[in-house]
């Protein structure tokens, strides 16, 4: 006869239970160990990586990494402030742009939001290639080699508008809209005053996801950006990487002679700034962890 | 209700509509705002040269006096491998150095990218991005050939517009005649100049890399050896050879591994073959190594049939087997990484270069050894080493005499040159005694292009470390490269594009393990050959060879 657990409320025995924490434990374990064991190569010796590769216990430890990626002066800096204002500001316009638009889909008074949800269904769907989409943004919009080349592009994402309408629907009363309508209130101060205060996990969980699109791009500034002052940290990590690996396959083209190798980063220096670069966004996790899961799930119901 | 709903559909209906003729006339009007961008130079910014002079006939256009410049077009010009955080100061003695020349130019350098820019600058290229009017090219980064060929460079010797004779005629002389031919192709306008070449080490030579004090160190004489000025590929069968590499785990212990070799580069020097032009490190096209222009066989065959290579692969498993050679070299993504790090470590005993001249110096002075490269062929001249590095016009760029302006100033003008390849006077830079360059190391750290990949290097003053006649012996060492046969050849992989791909995985599969020397030669030349032939090697091989006849044949 199965234990059944006292305490949970559910029909999941004491074993089944404990193997599921294992199973999840586990699969929580295997997404860490590679963020550590980027820390551990970060904290690494050169020697150590030299002769003995990646490992969780290195010969000698050293903080020389660290110190090397604060020692390259105002380009990290630069980079970082970068990252810092495409994320704040995209993040920002990004949240308000798909609140709007989510709002009026949400509306079952708005004549319009069905061709609007297709317009926006439409592009999930359908994309314009990556050529027309560069032409348009640089030739047409004239984007190219500036912050907003960053934050434009990227301010809707049609996803977070369909998780954003799927909460206003599920958890904003029609009743309060009617009652705030009643009371005189206009859309906007409908919207702002009565919606938004109670939809903070939804705006909680699109602000974060916008968040980590804006933090982790460099695609954008591949395409974009020209001017080693505007490139965000992601990039610089990114050009770093590519200039070692593509200098290394192509090395006995290049002349050897030409390169001075000791000026390359090593493998502890690109670790410590992946490290650099993820604790940033990794703080961010706890101010908007209560309403996350709220928000990814609230609205998943139809009643 | 329901002819509220019809009449609701029929009003975003028409909205749809409206919306895809908006987009398409807005399509419209950037396609024919686009395609009259590969012109010539905007007008009103700058030049008043004159550009009604052309011709129909294939004759070379009688160059033209350039007309009187009333303002400077500003050229954007993308370099490879440069590590620069500051060039302001570059830049105002480049430009002022520009107004000197009157050349109604000034330059705006993009340095995006570094060793990685064929990346972004390919991105640029292929959406038509006219803010770019030169970019960096070659064999390797941005390529050259594949980018000629689909028409994003412009021909600079097109009849019609005869750029390279109208204002390229100082470039042309200061450049030797087989690096024009590398950088002449089949493009869409015809056969010809797409590109100008950079004019530095074109001649490469595969060579040992000895490390001596370790050698000293175990008792072993260098000359007894090695020949410095000889022909040493025969070293690698040498029981002298393998007796101190005995001696040095015996000296330095299990972890020290003596063979330091780049997996398929090693095998193809030591089995003196040319650059496998299809990308897979299949085919072997052997020379002989006194004399790279005579093909031992003047066919392309395939390495695994190939006695030089098999008796090289078996020598490299028999040096694996005995704990020679470092196990992290046969894996790929990390062999590049240990053999740099190791070679800069100095911990290794022989390994393997490509030579570039005066490497020797630079690879003592920061390995902290004494570091010796006896040769394994003569010097050489191939079809990716004469192209291995160029400019070449963007077909969308609207300054494109003003482009050729520059690129002529800069591959003559000494001053010029070295303020964009070492930076500015007093501030980079000072001359000694001899007038040669002392580099400021500390400010250079923030100024520091690609020496060789900016232009012609020949134009330059050397620095105190080349010493003086540096560029003179320089010249001397290209002049004794010695083309190799397919020295022009260039493969068109178009007709057996998904051969080469599905082979990719076979070569992906077998290569660097059996380069390396990780695996039995004995079994798996077999395994991997029939992987080969299975995956149509025998087409690729046939498609290669006739293309190879008819460029014999051209030529």
């Amino acid at each position: 006869m199965t234990t059944k657990s006292k305490f949970r409320g559910n029909n999941i025995g004491r074993l089944g239970e404990a193997g599921i924490h294992i199973l999840v434990g586990g699969f929580a374990l295997l997404c860490i160990i590679p963020f550590i064991f980027i820390i551990i190569i970060a904290f690494s010796s050169a020697e150590s990586l030299r002769t003995v590769g990646y490992t969780f216990f290195p010969t000698e430890w050293t903080t020389a990494s660290f110190r090397a990626a604060f020692d390259m002066g105002d380009q990290l800096w630069r980079s970082f402030f970068n990252s810092v204002i495409v994320t704040v500001v995209g993040t920002f316009f990004s949240v308000l742009i798909t609140l709007l638009y989510a709002y009026g889909l949400s509306r079952p008074d708005y004549p319009l939001r069905k061709p609007f949800a297709f317009f926006l269904f439409f592009t999930m769907v359908f994309g314009g290639g990556l050529v027309p989409t560069v032409v348009v943004i640089r030739n047409v919009l004239g984007l190219s080699n500036s912050l907003s080349a960053l934050i434009i592009p990227a301010l809707i994402i049609p996803f977070h508008v369909i998780i954003m309408r799927t909460f206003l629907k599920g958890s904003v009363p029609e009743a309060l809209i009617e009652s705030a309508r009643l009371d005189g209130a206009g859309e906007f101060r409908t919207l702002f005053s009565i919606v938004v205060p109670i939809s903070k996990p939804g705006i909680a969980t699109v602000s974060l996801l916008t968040a980590i699109n804006y933090w982790n791009d460099w695609f954008l500034s591949l395409l974009f950006i020209r001017d080693r002052e505007l490139f965000p940290l992601q990039y610089l990590l990114m050009e770093m990487q590519q200039n070692i690996e593509f200098l290394r396959r192509n090395l006995a083209l290049v002349g050897a002679a030409n390169v001075n190798f000791a000026d390359l980063p090593g493998e502890g220096l690109r670790m410590a700034l992946a490290v650099i670069i993820v604790i940033p966004i990794a703080f961010a996790y706890p101010f908007f962890q209560r309403y996350i899961i709220s928000g990814l799930t609230i609205g998943a119901v139809k009643e | 209700m329901k002819k509220l709903m019809r009449k609701e559909k029929g009003v975003s209906g028409k909205l749809l509509l409206l919306l895809l003729v908006m987009m398409v006339t807005v399509m419209f009007i950037v396609a024919c705002d686009d395609a009259e961008t590969p012109t010539t130079d905007t007008p009103g910014t700058t030049d008043t040269t004159d550009v009604a002079d052309t011709t129909d006939t294939d004759e070379p256009t009688e160059p033209t006096e350039p007309t009187e410049i009333t303002d400077a077009t500003e050229v954007t010009i993308w370099f490879m491998g440069a590590s620069v955080e500051d060039d302001a100061a570059v830049i105002e003695a480049a430009n002022a150095r520009l107004a000197e020349l009157g050349a109604g130019v000034t330059i705006n350098p993009i340095w995006t990218g570094g060793w990685a820019m064929g990346d972004p600058a390919q991105v640029a290229l292929d959406t038509g991005d006219n803010s770019i009017d030169i970019f960096w090219t070659g064999s390797w980064g941005l390529n050259f050939w594949t980018n000629a060929s689909v028409g994003n460079f412009i021909r600079l010797d097109n009849p019609d517009n005869d750029l390279l004779a109208r204002y390229g005629q100082d470039m042309y002389a200061a450049v030797p005649e087989a690096l024009w031919d590398a950088f002449t192709t089949d493009g869409p306008l015809g056969f010809g100049i797409y590109g100008i070449p950079g004019y530095k080490d074109y001649a490469q030579m595969y060579a040992w890399d000895v490390n001596n004090t370790r050698l000293e160190e175990l008792g072993f004489d260098f000359d007894e050896l090695f020949d410095e000025n000889g022909i040493n590929y025969a070293v690698f069968f040498d029981p002298q050879f393998e007796a101190a590499m005995v001696a040095a785990k015996e000296m330095y212990g299990d972890t020290f591994f003596p063979l330091l070799i780049e997996p398929e580069t090693f095998v193809r020097a030591a089995s003196n073959a040319d650059l496998d032009l299809t990308g897979l490190s299949a085919f072997h096209f052997s020379f002989d190594p006194s004399n790279p222009a005579n093909p031992v066989d003047p066919t392309i065959g395939l390495n695994l049939e190939n006695e030089d290579f098999l008796a090289v692969i078996d020598r490299l498993h028999h040096f694996w087997n005995q704990g020679f050679i470092d196990p992290r070299l046969a894996i790929p993504g990390e062999s590049s990484t240990v053999l740099v790090e190791t070679a800069i470590a100095g911990e290794y005993l022989f390994s393997q270069v490509v030579y570039a001249y005066g490497h020797t110096a630079a690879a003592s002075d920061l390995r902290g050894i004494d570091a010796r490269f006896p040769p394994m062929s003569r010097p050489l001249v191939s079809s990716v080493s004469a192209a291995g590095s160029g400019f070449a016009i963007s077909v969308y760029s609207q300054n494109q005499e003003a482009a050729m302006r520059f690129m002529n100033a800069w591959y003559t003008d000494n001053q010029l040159a070295v303020i964009l390849s070492e930076g500015v006077e007093g501030i980079h830079w000072n001359a000694d005694a001899d007038g040669l360059i002392v580099l400021d190391h500390d400010a250079r750290a923030g100024y520091a292009p690609w020496r060789f990949g900016m232009g012609n290097i020949f134009v330059l003053t050397p620095r105190d470390t080349d010493g003086v006649g540096y560029f003179d012996r320089f010249q001397a060492y290209n002049a004794a490269g010695t083309g190799t046969s397919l020295l022009g050849f260039t493969f068109d992989s178009e007709p057996v594009g998904l051969e080469i791909a599905s082979l990719q995985g076979v070569v992906d599969q077998f290569h660097q393990s059996l380069t390396v020397g990780a695996i039995d030669p004995a079994t798996a030349v077999e395994e991997y050959l029939s992987a080969l032939r299975a995956n149509g090697i025998d087409v690729v091989l046939a498609e290669l060879n006739a293309q190879l006849q008819a460029f014999y044949a051209a030529r």
